[in-house]
């Protein structure tokens, strides 16, 4: 929500844009038993730099989409930007009209003002942050849509395109580019049947004319199959290997956005590969020339998931989200206790991976509570 | 011929392949077929893994294998059908190791033996890992009788094994291309592929035994095959 403000406003059709699953306005306030129900609800962003963005927002009952009550940015603790109801300012100075009050006031007003390099290198960068929830039947093809945010949609819509455009990129990459997007692509080899992919029209593939597609599909040439009847098309192949190649878009495409959130990391992958994935996203993410910049947030249910972040890199981190005893969200980070070494922390556990921990209920809060 | 199954635990992929070759060679020469059954499971990041603490990973076998759990190896198995029952579990480590605790775990509970009281040379390096080996494996009480499972360290690194291998036919030379096969070896044990010609793996060859020669240039022929012989008579002994 803190990027749809810094993008184009909170309004349905910019929550939907960034991934969120919409929910009338009122839902989105904290509603608890005996406790009032405020007004407004406020959301605090901290970035590197000392730099902050926060708003306030209004949703009500009777409103048809969230709107701006306040919002204020900062630089060094002094105001950068910000709006209330005594008016807008920018820099110290007082804008003549008041800001459009479904809209961000970052986006009414960035192009008009040379704001410090480090407030528009962190409000840019997660201004163009979404969660990407890859669906099945886009990854396919089957279900055609519009990527709104480049290079990809959030469900996978466009993924050929997006890959016909990322593999002339490779094709006319540096060496050290193109070596980058090598690594990337091990993605997709990890699954150990195919050794080749492209963009291709459906009717030039092997393809049921009942099936109904865009007009590119993915192909995916099988390395055991005959060279004659070796290409399966994106409505063949594996979920698993369209899953990869979603993720291939999102580490390797120069439109994708430097921060991002995966969500469910482990649809249809293995628990093997479900590590494999992660640790991969995590190296591909902490390598890269641009690392300074990037950030990946993953959700997962799979155990294995945990297996692939060294809880003992700060760089690296597993949080929990439960519900406490009044029913709050809880976001805990899981870590290990301060002194411990990294040897003293494996005795500890006898031995045991994360994955075990998880599975044997020994993680606070990752298990939640089930109710018989 | 007779036949062996060995149960391998080592630091990782590239060791097992090295210990695999030259140990199921050395066999090989005498009649026993050696079949070697990859034991160490994938571990979490968490345990170090990735920050080129291979030991962490034998260190978490032994945890999470004692005495107890281990006679599902020697004893029929978990599932129908399914047999990965092994003659002999042997644990590989690679004797660097004595040189990272001198360094950094001096009187630490992992520790059980206390590096600085065995010196440098090849024989305590070898004796102290043998130790910490068997403090893991075995616990305060000792290794019992109907458990065939054994320390097997080697006293710099896994390479040295190469060599050892080669050097216990003592005529290398009836091995055809050393050189080649070491690159071979490597190539397949760092998940490459092998060049399809002898003459684009020789190029690899050449590079490859300096770099092996060069990390066990420290040692004597003899500190480099003692451990390894050591090694391939404790399997010897349980082959059926």
């Amino acid at each position: 929500m803190v990027s749809a403000a810094l993008g184009r406003g909170i309004t349905d059709i910019d929550l939907v844009a960034k991934g969120i699953r919409l929910s009338p306005p009122s839902l989105f306030k904290s509603a608890f038993k005996n406790r009032d129900l405020p007004r407004t609800f406020r959301l605090e962003s901290h970035f590197t730099n000392d730099v902050t963005y926060s708003f306030d927002a209004v949703s009500s009952e009777t409103a048809t989409s969230l709107s701006f009550h306040s919002e204020r940015a900062t630089w060094n603790e002094k105001s950068v930007f910000g709006r209330s109801g005594n008016g807008a300012t920018v820099d110290g100075a007082s804008l003549p009209a008041r800001p459009i009050a479904s809209r961000g006031m970052y986006d009414q007003v960035r192009s008009l003002v040379p704001f410090p390099t480090p407030v528009v290198e962190a409000l840019d960068s997660f201004g163009s942050y979404a969660i990407y929830s890859p669906q099945t039947e886009f990854l396919r093809g089957t279900e055609v849509g519009t990527a709104q945010q480049p290079p990809v949609g959030l469900h996978g819509e466009g993924l050929p395109q997006a890959m016909a455009s990322l593999l002339s990129d490779w094709g006319s990459a540096e060496p050290k580019r193109k070596s980058w997007i090598d690594e990337i692509f091990n993605l997709v080899w990890s699954t150990g049947w195919t050794n080749q992919f492209g963009v291709g029209s459906p009717g030039a593939l092997q393809m049921s004319t009942q099936i109904k597609t865009g007009d590119q599909t993915l192909y995916f040439r099988d390395r055991f199959m005959h060279a004659e009847r070796n290409r399966v098309t994106a409505y063949d192949a594996s979920e698993g290997v369209l899953f990869l190649t979603f993720m291939v878009i999102l580490l390797a495409h120069k439109e994708a956005p430097p921060i991002f959130a995966l969500d469910n990391v482990d649809s249809a992958l293995n628990p093997r590969m479900t590590q494999y994935a992660v640790s991969s996203i995590v190296d591909l993410t902490k390598e890269s020339e641009h690392s300074r910049e990037r950030q990946v947030f993953m959700t997962s249910h799979n155990p294995t998931a945990m297996d692939a972040i060294d809880i003992f890199d700060d760089a690296t981190r597993i949080f929990t989200v439960s519900r406490g005893q009044d029913g709050y969200s809880q976001v805990t980070r899981i870590r290990p206790p301060d002194g411990l070494t990294r040897e003293q922390w494996i005795a500890k556990k006898a031995g045991r991976s994360m994955s075990e921990l998880w599975l044997a209920g020994e993680i606070p809060g990752a298990l939640g509570e089930v109710r018989f | 011929m007779t036949a062996v199954r060995v149960g391998l635990v080592s630091e990782g992929k590239t060791d097992f392949e090295i210990v695999r070759w030259a140990i199921g060679e050395a066999l090989a020469t005498e009649g026993i077929d050696a079949d070697f059954l990859p034991l160490q499971p994938v571990p979490d990041r968490t345990s170090g893994t990735h920050s080129g603490g291979g030991w962490h990973t034998v260190y978490q076998w032994c945890l999470r294998n004692d005495a107890v759990a281990r006679k599902r190896f020697f004893g029929g198995g978990l599932f129908a059908g399914v047999s990965d029952d092994v003659d002999i579990l042997i644990v590989h480590i690679d004797g660097d190791i004595h040189q990272v605790f001198l360094a950094v775990f001096p009187g630490r509970e992992i520790c059980s033996a206390e590096p600085s009281e065995y010196s440098v040379e090849p024989t305590q390096t070898f004796a102290f890992c043998t130790e910490i080996l068997k403090n893991w494996m075995y616990g305060a009480q000792g290794r019992a009788e109907d458990d065939h499972t054994f320390p097997a360290p080697v006293v710099m690194a896994s390479e040295a094994w190469l060599i050892g291998g080669l050097g216990f036919h003592d005529q290398p030379d009836t091995i055809a291309a050393p050189k080649e096969a070491f690159a071979r070896l490597w190539l397949l044990s760092q998940g490459r592929p092998v060049p399809p010609t002898i003459r684009k793996l020789k190029r690899h060859a050449s590079v490859i035994k300096v770099a092996i020669e060069g990390k066990t240039a420290d040692l004597s022929f003899a500190d480099k095959t003692a451990a390894f012989i050591h090694a391939v008579n404790t399997i010897r002994a349980y082959a059926r």
